[in-house]
């Protein structure tokens, strides 16, 4: 029962942790993100283990993470309200060639990741030749150019 | 025959729709197993505790009470607790033998509270408690093998109890 218990309460923690510090922050993953995310694992995983190192008990853990994965995923899937509150929503960053400023303050993202987003999706060199730009649930950019001609 | 003839809307895709179909009835299938296996986790048949996962039991004259996981994992911290009421205990001491054969099994981490003293015998090993009243003994172990573990736990002068643990590996 412990370990049960033990994996959904981290589950839900890493759940939130992830959600509440943004969309952009393992999005992209630089190297530091990568050791973050390494250095998190290490903690948790005192957590999750206490002082109990029997197979059964691994099991048990990955058994819990996994069904509560799958579980929120058929919830999520019936409950659009469920999956706007644990992977957000689309947000339009750039509308109809305009930058929306205010909105790319809030998510934390600039015209240089718009551009960065621009080149290596669609190999566009300036602003005014893209349409829209929209902040994916993923934390990706992706790029609707304008049509040339 | 054309390669591109065979896809749907001519995309280029190796798709196989009876390998995906097969695939998810599997994983239906496993996430019931799954599902199925974290009730059990929880109502303790894997141990670390839930409704299930210890039991006691109890010599014929009620003198000695023997509380135990059922089901313990290896290489875990698992109590063992000795209720005992003491009859005519005049010299206030009360010996508890626990079978040797049960002690190979385990690594006794602490016994709280203290025996007196610990004496070892041919088949058994006797702790000696100080106590008038009766009282409880947690010995704090750490099972050491997996499997079935049977134990035998006396306590002077014949009130007797055995019991058994599996040990999940």
């Amino acid at each position: 029962m412990e370990s049960v218990l033990r994996g959904a309460a981290i589950y839900v923690f890493l759940l939130l942790i992830m959600r509440v510090s943004g969309k952009r922050s393992f999005a992209e993953i630089t190297t530091f993100d990568f050791v973050l995310l390494l250095v998190i694992g290490e903690t948790t995983q005192q957590a999750l283990l206490a002082e109990d190192f029997s197979i059964v008990n691994a099991v048990v853990v990955v058994a819990t993470l996994v069904v509560i994965d799958i579980g929120l995923s058929l919830w999520k899937q019936h409950s659009p309200r469920l999956a706007a509150l644990i992977e957000s929503r689309p947000l339009v960053l750039m509308g109809d060639g305009e930058l929306l400023e205010d909105r790319m303050n809030r998510a934390r993202v600039d015209a240089d990741d718009i551009l960065a987003a621009a080149r290596m999706t669609h190999g566009l060199e300036r602003l005014d030749q893209i349409k829209y730009a929209v902040l994916e649930r993923n934390g990706g950019i992706s790029i609707i150019p304008r049509e040339s001609g | 025959m054309n390669r591109s003839a065979r896809r749907p809307q001519g995309i280029e895709a190796a798709e196989e729709t009876r390998l995906h179909r097969r695939a998810w009835a599997v994983q239906r299938l496993a996430w019931t197993v799954l599902a199925v296996l974290l009730a059990a986790a929880l109502l303790g048949l894997f141990g670390g505790g839930g409704p299930l996962s210890r039991s006691q039991a109890r010599s014929a004259d009620g003198a000695l009470e023997v509380r135990y996981e059922r089901f313990a994992r290896r290489e875990a911290p698992a109590d063992l607790e000795i209720h005992a009421a003491p009859r005519g205990a005049a010299s206030g001491e009360l010996h508890v033998h626990i079978s040797r054969k049960y002690l190979e099994g385990v690594r006794v981490d602490r016994i709280t509270p203290a025996p007196v003293r610990v004496e070892a015998g041919h088949e058994d090993v006797t702790y000696v408690f100080a106590a008038r009243s009766p009282t409880a003994f947690t010995f704090r172990l750490q099972l050491q093998t997996a499997g079935r573990l049977q134990g035998q736990i006396t306590l002077e002068p014949d009130s007797s109890v055995r019991f058994s643990q599996l040990v999940y590996p």
